[in-house]
C-alpha cells in the first residue's frame, strides 16, 4: 500500500474525530468524502480485506431493518461484522464506515462486511465493492426528486447487474412487482427467492412488529441459511434483536412510551398505519395513545412531499379520526393539510401543529397519561431531530 | 334549490400518476363537496371511447398528470387519435389542468435528447426539448405569479418542479405566469406553465391544488360557470389551513 493510502485514512480519521466532538452529526459521511478524495480506491482497498466478504442490501425500504437483523445473528455467530449504521448509506457513508473500522495502518477490525446502499448509489457501489451476496428486497417510490423515476432505477440497475465480473449470490424478493423486471438479468447468476410465507411455517419470527418486517427478517434468515447458519443458531441470533435506531425504536420518557417508527413514503406510511391500527385494536381502551407525524423536506427525507398525496389516509380515517393528533416537521402545514382532505381535522393550536418540533413533542408527551404511548411517524431527519431531543444530548 | 353537479375527466389516472398528482382530483372532488356540489370523476385511459361532446358524460373539467417517459410513450399514439376531442374541448371553453408530462403531450411537440419528436396534441401553442445530459434537469420548489384577476384572491402559485425537458412559448402562446423563484418552462425566459381558454399546463407539482385553494377554486368556478350560466352562488371555504401553508412556502422562497 502506498503512502497516500495511509494519508488518507489519517485525514479521514482526523476529520471523523473533530466531527465526533463537535457534535455535527454524524461524521462518517463527510470523513468518508476527504478520504476519498484522497484515495479515490479507498473502498475498494479497504473493503477486499474482508475475509469473509461483503454482503450488500438494497431496496426502497427496510434496508436499514434487514440489516439490522442479519447484524444480530451474524454476531450472535460470533462472527465481527462490520456495517454502516443510520444514514451511512452512499458511496461516501460506506467510505466512512469502512476507515472508522479500520486502524491508522489499515487494517480492519471486522471479517464480514454488511451493508446497506441506497438504491440509487447501488450500481456506483458494485464498480467498487465485490459482494458474495446482494439482497434486493423492493423497489417503490421514494425521495421522487432524487431519482425521478423507478424505470430509471431499474435500468440502472440492470446495466449494473449485467456489467457484475464476480458473481454474487442474488437473494430477491419474490413478492415485488418490480424486481421482477430484473428476472430476464438473473439468467446465468445464482438466484434464491423469498417471500412472505417463505419461511414463516419453520417458525422464524420477527423480532420487530410488523408483516413487512416478516419479509425483512425473512430476507435476513435466508442470507444466514445460504453462509451456512443453522437454524438453531438463527434462532439464538433472532432472540438478541431489539429495533433498529429510528425504526420501532422504543423510549421511555417520564413514563411515557414512546415509539418511532421511519414513515418515510407511502409503503411506509402505509405499513406504520396499519401496524398502529392493530396495536391499538389489540389494546384495551384507546384513550391512552396519540400520534405525532413530522414531515420534513429536507434533502434525506426527499424534498418533494407531494408522495403524501400517494399515502392513503383516507383507508386509515376510521381510527385516525379518533386518535389525539400532533403533526410537526418543517412541512407540518402541509401535512396537516393532507389529513383535512382525508376527513381527518386536526385541532389548529400551536401545541397540536406546529414546525417547532420541540414544543409539539413537549404537548404530545404531557397530553398522554402516565403509562400512556405515543407513536412517532416521521421522514429520516424529524426521525434524527427526535431522537436527539428524547436522548436529551447532540448525535452521537 | 338547484343541485350543482361536476363531471371530471382523469385520463390516464394509472399511467400518469408519478408525483401524487392526483391529489387534485381529491382537492377538486372536496373543494366541491364542501360546498354541495356533487363531482363525477370518471376516467379514461388508452382506447376509452371519450364522450360526444353535449352528451351526458361530456365532462366539465379535464384532468391529466405527470409520469415517467415511458408512460408518455405510451399514451401519445392515444392522444393523438383524440387530438380533435381535445382541440375542441379547449376552443369550446372546457376547462382543464394538464400537469408535467401532460402538459408538454398537450403542446405541439416534445423533442427527446436523441432528436426523437413526439407530436403533441397542439392544444398549447408550445414546444418542449430535452437536452439530455447538456443540461441540468429543473429541480426545486417554485413561486410563480399569476396574472391579476386569474385567480380570486392572491396572485402567486407554489409548488415543485421536476422536469428534464424545457418548454419554449411559441407566437400565440401564453404562460400561466411569471417565475419569482425556481426555473418554469425553460429556466431562461422566466415564463411558468401556459394557458389557452379556459385549460392550463403547468409544471407545478405538490401537488399543485391543496396549497393553491384559489386556482382550484378558479378551476371550479368556470367550470360551474360554463354549466350553469349565470347565478352561481359560490361560497367560501374556511382555508385558513391552505393559506398558512401557502404563505410558509412564499415566505420561504422569497427569503432564499
Amino acid at each position: 500500500m502506498d503512502i497516500v493510502f495511509y494519508l488518507a485514512i489519517l485525514v479521514g480519521k482526523i476529520a471523523g474525530f473533530l466531527s465526533r466532538i463537535s457534535k455535527r452529526g454524524a461524521g462518517v459521511t463527510w470523513a468518508g468524502y476527504l478520504a476519498l478524495s484522497i484515495y479515490p480506491n479507498l473502498i475498494e482497498a479497504l473493503s477486499e480485506k474482508l475475509t469473509k466478504g461483503v454482503i450488500i442490501v438494497s431496496g426502497t425500504n427496510g434496508k436499514t431493518t434487514t440489516t439490522h437483523i442479519l447484524k444480530g445473528i451474524l454476531k450472535s455467530g460470533s462472527i465481527r461484522v462490520i456495517s454502516n449504521d443510520t444514514g451511512a448509506n452512499l458511496f461516501n457513508g460506506l467510505a466512512g464506515t469502512l476507515l472508522a473500522a479500520s486502524s491508522l495502518t489499515g487494517d480492519l477490525k471486522g471479517d464480514l462486511g454488511v451493508f446497506e446502499v441506497d438504491e440509487g448509489a447501488l450500481p456506483r457501489v458494485l464498480t467498487v465493492i465485490k459482494p458474495s451476496f446482494i439482497v434486493l428486497l423492493n423497489l417503490s417510490r421514494d425521495q421522487l426528486d432524487r431519482y425521478g423515476e423507478i424505470d430509471l432505477t431499474l435500468s440502472r440497475w440492470e446495466k449494473s447487474i449485467g456489467q457484475l465480473k464476480s458473481y454474487p449470490v442474488f437473494i430477491v424478493n419474490r413478492d415485488d412487482k418490480y424486481l421482477k423486471r430484473l428476472d430476464q438479468f438473473f439468467t446465468d447468476r445464482d438466484i434464491v427467492f423469498y417471500n412472505f410465507d417463505l419461511l414463516t411455517p419453520v417458525g422464524y419470527t420477527s423480532p420487530i412488529e410488523g408483516r413487512f418486517n416478516q419479509l425483512n427478517t425473512n430476507a435476513a434468515v435466508l442470507t444466514a441459511q445460504l453462509l451456512g447458519f443453522s437454524d438453531e443458531g438463527i434462532k439464538k441470533g433472532l432472540k438478541s434483536i431489539l429495533p433498529a435506531f429510528g425504526r420501532g425504536e422504543h423510549f421511555d420518557i417520564n413514563n411515557r412510551h414512546l415509539t418511532i417508527l421511519l414513515s418515510k413514503n407511502p409503503v411506509s406510511m402505509d405499513v406504520n398505519l396499519t401496524f398502529l391500527e392493530s396495536t391499538l385494536s389489540n389494546a384495551k381502551g384507546s384513550g391512552r395513545f396519540a400520534v405525532l407525524f413530522i414531515l420534513n423536506d429536507n434533502i434525506p427525507d426527499g424534498r418533494d412531499i407531494s408522495w403524501i398525496y400517494d399515502a392513503d389516509f383516507e383507508k386509515h380515517h376510521h381510527w385516525l379520526l379518533r386518535l389525539p393528533l400532533f403533526v410537526s416537521g418543517e412541512r407540518a402545514l402541509d401535512l396537516a393539510l393532507r389529513l383535512k382532505y382525508a376527513d381527518i381535522s386536526l385541532p389548529h393550536s400551536e401545541s397540536r401543529l406546529s414546525t417547532d418540533l420541540r414544543s409539539v413533542l413537549t404537548a404530545a408527551i404531557s397530553f398522554l397519561p402516565k403509562g400512556g404511548s405515543l407513536y412517532i411517524l416521521s421522514t429520516y431527519s424529524g426521525m434524527l431531530e427526535a431522537r436527539k431531543l428524547l436522548l436529551g444530548k447532540g448525535v452521537g | 334549490m338547484e343541485k350543482y353537479e361536476l363531471k371530471i375527466g382523469y385520463f390516464y389516472p394509472e399511467l400518469l400518476n408519478l408525483y401524487g398528482d392526483h391529489g387534485n382530483i381529491l382537492v377538486l372532488n372536496k373543494r366541491c363537496r364542501w360546498r354541495g356540489v356533487s363531482v363525477v370523476v370518471s376516467e379514461y385511459t388508452i382506447g376509452s371511447r371519450l364522450p360526444e361532446k353535449g352528451s351526458n358524460s361530456y365532462p366539465d373539467i379535464v384532468f391529466m398528470g405527470g409520469g415517467p417517459d415511458r408512460s408518455q410513450l405510451a399514451i401519445v399514439e392515444d392522444l393523438s387519435k383524440n387530438k380533435e376531442w381535445f382541440l375542441n374541448y379547449a376552443l369550446s371553453g372546457g376547462v382543464g389542468l394538464f400537469i408535467c408530462g401532460a402538459y408538454q403531450l398537450l403542446g405541439n411537440f416534445y423533442e427527446d435528447a436523441d432528436g426523437n419528436k413526439l407530436l403533441g396534441v397542439g392544444l398549447f401553442d408550445i414546444e418542449t426539448r430535452h437536452f439530455g445530459k447538456e443540461k441540468p434537469r429543473s429541480i426545486g420548489n417554485i413561486l410563480v405569479e399569476t396574472e391579476n384577476k386569474l385567480t380570486f384572491s392572491r396572485n402567486t402559485l407554489v409548488g415543485f418542479e421536476n422536469h428534464g425537458g424545457r418548454t419554449y412559448l411559441g407566437k400565440n402562446g401564453k404562460p400561466l405566469g411569471k417565475v419569482l423563484k425556481g426555473f418554469g418552462n425553460n429556466g431562461d425566459d422566466k415564463t411558468e406553465g401556459a394557458r389557452f381558454n379556459n385549460c392550463f399546463g403547468t409544471y407545478l407539482h405538490g401537488p399543485l391544488l391543496p396549497k393553491n385553494p384559489h386556482f382550484a377554486d378558479m378551476l371550479i368556478y368556470k367550470a360551474l360557470e360554463n354549466k350553469y350560466f349565470a347565478g352561481v352562488v359560490f361560497s367560501n371555504l374556511n382555508d385558513s389551513l391552505e393559506w398558512r401553508a401557502h404563505e410558509n412556502q412564499v415566505n420561504k422562497l422569497r427569503n432564499t
